[in-house]
């Protein structure tokens, strides 16, 4: 009873003047956030020693030798990328180093028969420190399942809770979540820049210009050449905004081509203690979703 | 659960919907426990409102991975008492009788008489334990998080919710179960 007491309400007029006011300073954030965003992500750049170094010494070089410094543009007046990659992914490299965290997107698009283009329904978010590894898995809107990969004195603990079922599952296993790792798949394209295909050119990605670059997968595999690989840095702070893996066949549709799209990284986003601490809702019953799914269907036959 | 966790992503992607969402389905949540812990319509809608606005601001910046109900009480109740702490005001019968004018036309919250007599009942709780009880009553709080936001053990939060319930309780003449 005292519950159902607790209850009051805003009047409309009450309701509507808080959330023009919201509004308002949501608009108002809108308008700064551009000026906002770019210092912050060079900040996390500046945490390098590296990288603080290298620009120490470009300032320097300016100071020195009055050269003329123009952002995103090289000494001869040439865009940074247009230079050899060996000149500038040394620097890219060193800031995904220094990262201890990242969060990033990973949707699949199918390419049909006639070309069309398909976003499949499921995509996931990534959560990965140095040792754990976290994926929530969306049905369209729906997060469908939260999968952990822990440390333990064993090995790794995979830890799943599937919000479908109402069911999780947990297993140890020796391994590492190692090619889930976002930062080791960016590391590892930045160290095939030099091999690059071709450069793509600029275009904006979630707002930002970028610059991309076409690896074809035979470069470090015994991979059809038709399998292509790209990689979208953000011109103003170099660091990589988008990966596409375009290409790949579709189980059982041969004549269906899908791409694999990692991209709105996030770097060193704080996140913070509990994202890698396993939970199981309360109610939820063990089992591997199989077997959970198969007693079910048992059950209504 | 798995509906905010669609509306913080969304939300700090900077849809004015998801936004729109959240202040549906929290305002009046927020607003009831503004309102329990400081008896005062104008001064609970003013914290309320400085949440959302915080709330906000931080969006870009947002990187909440725990309940967003929680998150969204939790400031609130740091609002609570940054207002306490610098009015040092306490529910004494001044307090009381200020009830009286909410009740007039303009009033801008809609309330039971109910909610007038619990509330009152609330103001003669220890302030800890009125936190206890409205987190855990309105807002369905886990008494691990509520332990957190006061800083002290789960036990002791769990002591403060029977304590303070008992109390309500008795002073409803065993009219009101929980």
């Amino acid at each position: 009873m005292i519950k159902q007491w607790l209850n009051i309400s805003a009047k409309p007029k009450t309701r509507d003047r808080i959330w023009r006011e919201v509004l308002f300073v949501q608009e108002q954030s809108d308008k700064t956030d551009s000026a906002l965003v770019r210092p912050n992500i060079w900040r996390i750049i500046m945490k390098t020693k590296t990288v603080e170094f290298a620009a120490a010494a470009v300032v320097a070089l300016i100071v020195i030798g009055g050269l003329t410094f123009l952002p995103n543009k090289g000494t001869d007046g040439k865009q940074w990328w247009l230079a050899p990659a060996a000149a500038w992914s040394q620097e890219i490299m060193a800031a995904l180093d220094a990262f201890s965290s990242v969060t990033c997107r990973e949707q699949n698009v199918f390419i049909m028969p006639d070309g069309s283009e398909h976003t499949s329904m499921t995509w996931d978010i990534y959560h990965v420190s140095s040792d754990s590894y976290r994926r929530d898995i969306y049905d369209g809107d729906v997060l469908r399942e939260i999968q952990w990969y822990v440390p333990d004195a064993g090995g790794m603990v995979q830890h799943s809770v599937r919000f479908d079922l109402k069911s999780y599952f947990t297993h140890t296993h020796t391994g590492s979540f190692g090619k889930y790792d976002p930062i080791d798949r960016l590391r590892f394209y930045v160290g095939l820049l030099d091999e690059a295909d071709r450069q793509l050119g600029t275009k904006m990605i979630d707002g930002c210009e970028c610059v991309g670059f076409e690896i074809s997968a035979s470069k470090y595999g015994d991979n059809p050449g038709q399998w292509t690989d790209c990689i979208w840095f953000d011109v103003e702070t170099k660091l990589p905004v988008r990966i596409e893996k375009r290409g790949r066949p579709v189980t059982g549709k041969a004549d269906m081509k899908h791409t694999t799209i990692q991209d709105q990284f996030d770097y060193d986003p704080g996140l913070s203690t509990d994202t890698f601490v396993p939970y199981t809702p309360e109610g939820f019953v063990f089992g591997h979703p199989d077997d959970i799914q198969a007693a079910r269907k048992a059950s209504e036959n | 659960m798995i509906e905010d966790e669609l509306l913080k992503w969304k939300f700090k992607q900077g849809s004015t919907e998801a936004l729109s969402c959240i202040y549906a389905k929290y305002l009046d949540g927020l607003l009831t426990l503004a309102m329990g812990l400081l008896n005062d319509p104008n001064e609970a809608e003013d914290v309320v409102q400085d949440v959302f606005v915080s709330f906000v601001k931080s969006a870009k910046t947002f990187k909440l991975r725990g309940s967003l109900k929680a998150y969204l009480a939790t400031s609130v109740i740091n609002r609570v008492r940054d207002r306490i702490r610098k009015r040092n005001r306490s529910l004494d019968p001044d307090r009381l009788k200020a009830d009286e004018d909410w009740r007039g036309p303009d009033q801008s919250l809609i309330y039971s008489e109910q909610w007038q007599r619990l509330v009152r009942m609330l103001g003669e709780l220890p302030y800890e334990q009125r936190e206890v009880v409205l987190l855990r009553l309105k807002n369905e709080m886990k008494f691990r998080e509520i332990a957190r936001i006061q800083n002290v053990s789960i036990h002791t939060a769990m002591a403060r919710y029977k304590r303070g319930l008992n109390r309500l309780k008795s002073r409803l003449n065993g009219e009101v179960e929980k």
